[in-house]
């Protein structure tokens, strides 16, 4: 240390510190007995934070997604599918039975009924005519006798669409010819009318 | 590096460390917690509102596989004919036109009737077929005809009288009968003559 005065008046030379001091800080000595496991437990947490808070909601996220994008996917093939039927629901509308009366959408089929009348009546008896209305059906027929007519109606009776069939009234031609002049070289002969009941029909109608 | 020119002190430290999980705890609740909840819960709506769709669009899909059967049972069946749609009333009277040839006959049609989409064209018939098989001819040409036709009454009667000569029979046959042609409104042109459903 060189301490000299400075030739300059009122002003003093201070010593240039050319050495340093280094003090030595007291060193916190890590204990490794507590250190460690406190590293693992915090590791550890963040383990188990990372994997339920973070992870695990990540997951219940994309399966959130996933399940409303199949459910969407569903959605979109059920629309393909109605679209499949193209223009199914007008067509339905011209052959549909909606609007028509149980009476008619249960009708029996009136040219079935008269072929049934065909197929049994006419091969046996002379048909004079017949009236259908609703569920009943009237023939009017000439034959030999009643024995005659009377197995027409048990013939009727057999058929599927009737369900109930009974000679209502039986005439003698003689009675008849008083009437009818163009009968007289006609063999004795009966009249009948056989009254039908057919099936199908809500109502059946039975005369008191 | 030390902060401050001295360390913390323990009070200090708990501060910090209280401080740094609520720090840690506010980010991980704005940035993963929200929005992952946010979007758990839209794709729970979704799933719900489309599922509900789904009904919807399961139920229209049954309605249209019965439609479709019974349209297959119908056409197989070959029972009953498909409705035009109104007016068909040109169409009609060329296939009676057609039906009834050179038979001598009388038509009356009753006012149209109408039932939501459904018109019904009621008419009485009365002609002069030449025997039992003509007039079953006549009448099956209705009921099975392109158009839904479904007969109701039928009265058929026929009378004896001698021929001209005196020397044998003839017989004349009349039958009348009264029926129905069916008609839908759906892709029909309503006009003056529809009356109100």
């Amino acid at each position: 240390m060189n301490l000299t005065l400075s030739k300059r008046p009122g002003h003093v030379s201070l010593p240039t510190k050319r050495t340093i001091n280094l003090a030595e800080s007291d060193q916190k000595k890590v204990n490794l007995l507590k250190a460690i496991p406190l590293a693992l437990i915090i590791i550890a947490a963040a383990v188990l934070f990372s994997k339920f808070a973070v992870i695990d909601r990540l997951n219940a996220m994309y399966e959130a997604e996933e399940a409303a994008a199949r459910s969407h996917r569903q959605l979109e093939k059920g629309y393909e599918q109605i679209d499949s039927y193209g223009d199914l629901t007008e067509i339905f509308e011209h052959y549909t039975y909606r609007g028509m009366t149980d009476a008619e959408k249960k009708r029996i089929n009136r040219v079935e009924v008269i072929e049934m009348v065909e197929r049994v009546v006419y091969q046996k008896a002379d048909v004079d005519g017949f009236k259908i209305n609703g569920n009943k059906l009237v023939l009017l027929i000439r034959d030999k006798d009643l024995r005659g007519a009377n197995v027409i109606a048990q013939e009727l009776l057999e058929e599927e669409m009737v369900d109930f069939c009974t000679v209502t009234e039986v005439k003698t031609s003689d009675r008849e010819r008083a009437y009818n002049l163009y009968y007289e070289e006609d063999p004795d002969y009966i009249t009948a009318s056989i009254t039908v009941y057919l099936n199908g029909s809500l109502e059946v109608e039975y005369d008191q | 590096m030390k902060i401050l020119s001295r360390d913390f002190t323990l009070k200090e430290k708990i501060l910090i460390g209280i401080l740094l999980v609520i720090i840690l705890g506010f980010l991980y609740y704005q940035f993963v917690d929200q929005p992952i909840n946010n979007a758990i819960m839209k794709a729970e709506n979704e799933k719900a509102g489309n599922e509900i769709e789904l009904e919807n669009v399961n139920i229209k899909i049954s309605q249209l596989e019965k439609m479709k059967n019974e349209i297959d049972r119908i056409i197989a069946d070959g029972s009953i004919s498909p409705m035009p749609s109104y007016n068909n009333s040109k169409a009609v009277n060329n296939l009676l036109n057609d039906v009834l040839g050179n038979y001598s006959y009388s038509i009356t049609f009753a006012n149209l009737t109408r039932n939501d989409n459904l018109i019904r064209r009621e008419f009485s018939l009365e002609f002069a077929p030449a025997d039992f098989s003509a007039m079953v001819d006549v009448l099956t040409a209705l009921e099975k005809s392109e158009f839904r036709c479904l007969i109701d009454a039928i009265d058929f009667s026929r009378t004896r009288a001698y021929n001209d000569d005196r020397t044998g029979y003839i017989y004349k046959y009349t039958a009348k009968t009264t029926a129905t042609f069916y008609e839908t409104m759906v892709g029909g042109t309503p006009d003056s003559g529809l009356p109100e459903g």
